[in-house]
């Protein structure tokens, strides 16, 4: 385990990181293999395959991933590789496969648990040791319902490790009950990844750049970091919420939530994993998000809402304006990253100057110099030495 | 094609239920072939039978017994006259 990551980050640093790491793409090539691939991603929830053969499958960075539950109930995660020519044995991101997996390239056959039935034409083989071709295992682990995978091994420990500070405050949530309420939300912003993440790791625009959040939560939200590149972000409910018709249609019709302590009732929190992740939480739902490098400039966007098993017609609504306040938010956003990325290839701007209501931004970057140290330097060392300056700086 | 047992009280068998599922249901290709390279390693079917069910794997209205009896007739045509 990475010591440095075990304890809070030193958050002193008021500049962002440097203008080339938003639009440099070796450094993005080196993202995906030394950041995005090595740390752990939520891939969904068990209640997204609820049944044998059901599967969800997602990329990220230069990897695939494919989570299923087999034939017995057990959910498996492996690499979405076929082991003959490397295609994807599904190609949807979501679906079912009764009995088996067959890779449309040319046919293989699967088990659910990943070992290999049989390959097409099975002679043209010769004397196949099909046990030394079953689907590659990705590292799984399941943490109160949600699905987090790893490409490969990295320096964050476990998820239940990691998240166990807050273990306590998202226990009443009973998350391993979740049901999907929404189905995906997969998209692309023309933007630098941390672009994406710079804006939502602060709320110090909030007042600004959304009027509906800052009318529901806008005085009491807090960012907060915490060990092991955990973040929280704690938004009570305004006293007096409820200028805008959304946020005054939503408190009206939100009832007290049963089955939540009284300190959960009235917030919304979202819960942050480095270097891309976001668990939010609200007395209607909990949701996911977390976002990808398609490229230097492209950025995929995933996430899913989820529900409360038992919920009244009242919840239900509610839950509907809490979501309709979230996608007018995300609107706004995307705004607000595309300046911020278009600032980073400016040849004028010096940079971020950051402050204490950033907090969560400055613990960010500090993680990301300390995952990937070549981000330091403040000029490119050369798109063609990236890569050797960070291993150089990572001794 | 290699014969099966007969139907008895002993519990169906997965794979012959999969392969044996009718022409027309969504996915239903894929999955008798995957059955059918279940029936290949125990040696029930040919090779040849098994790439039939693969040939016809992505057609899930396709009926490979039909496909079967197909090219046993079109081979039976070509028996040359003694």
């Amino acid at each position: 385990m990475n010591a440095l990551l075990s304890t809070p980050l030193n958050t002193d640093q008021r500049t962002g990181l440097p203008a080339w790491t938003y639009h440099s793409p070796a450094l993005t090539e080196l993202e995906k293999k030394e950041l995005f691939a090595t740390h752990w991603q939520i891939a969904g929830h068990v209640a997204d395959i609820p049944a044998p053969g059901d599967f969800i499958a997602f990329d990220f960075a230069d990897e695939r991933a494919l989570v299923l539950r087999d034939g017995e109930g057990e959910i498996r995660a492996f690499h979405n590789l076929c082991r003959h020519r490397g295609a994807r044995v599904v190609a949807d991101s979501a679906g079912k496969c009764p009995g088996a997996l067959v890779c449309p390239f040319h046919g293989w056959v699967y088990n659910l648990d990943g070992s290999l039935r049989g390959p097409a034409r099975p002679s043209s083989f010769g004397d196949m040791d099909r046990k030394s071709f079953g689907l590659i295992p990705m590292e799984l682990e399941i943490w109160h319902g949600f699905l987090f995978v790893r490409a490969r091994p990295g320096p964050q420990p476990s998820v239940a490790d990691m998240f166990a500070l807050i273990e306590g405050e998202l226990a009443p949530f009973r998350m391993e009950t979740l049901l999907p309420a929404e189905g995906y939300y997969d998209g692309t912003l023309p933007v630098n990844w941390k672009s994406v993440r710079d804006v939502d790791n602060e709320g110090y625009h909030v007042a600004m750049a959304h009027p509906a959040l800052q009318d529901l939560y806008g005085e009491g939200y807090r960012d907060e970091p915490l060990p092991h590149g955990v973040s929280r972000t704690i938004a009570p409910y305004n006293r007096h919420a409820g200028r805008r018709w959304s946020v005054r249609s939503y408190r009206a019709l939100a009832q007290p939530a049963q089955h939540l302590p009284d300190w959960a009732r009235e917030r919304w929190a979202y819960y942050g994993l480095f270097p891309n992740n976001v668990i939010g939480v609200t007395p209607e739902s909990v949701q996911f998000f977390q976002e990808f490098p398609l490229d230097t400039r492209n950025t995929k966007q995933r996430g899913r809402v989820y529900r409360f098993p038992e919920e009244s017609r009242r919840q239900r609504a509610a839950r509907y304006l809490a979501l309709r306040i979230d996608r007018e938010t995300y609107q706004e956003d995307i705004r607000l990253s595309v300046w911020s990325d278009e600032a980073m290839r400016s040849s004028a701007f010096p940079g971020f100057h950051l402050s204490d209501h950033e907090i969560g931004v400055r613990a960010h970057h500090d993680g990301l110099r300390q995952a990937l140290p070549v981000v330091q330097l403040d000029e490119n060392p050369g798109e063609g030495h990236v890569a050797e300056a960070n291993a150089r700086l990572s001794r | 094609m290699r014969g099966f047992p007969a139907d008895s009280a002993a519990p169906p068998d997965p794979a012959l239920t999969e392969f044996r599922l009718p022409a027309g249901l969504p996915g239903s290709g894929r999955r008798r072939y995957a059955a059918a390279m279940s029936l290949y390693l125990r040696g029930a079917i040919s090779e040849e039978v098994l790439e039939t069910y693969r040939a016809l794997a992505m057609d899930d209205r396709a009926d490979p017994t039909e496909e079967l009896r197909r090219i046993s007739r079109i081979r039976a045509e070509r028996v040359p006259c003694i």
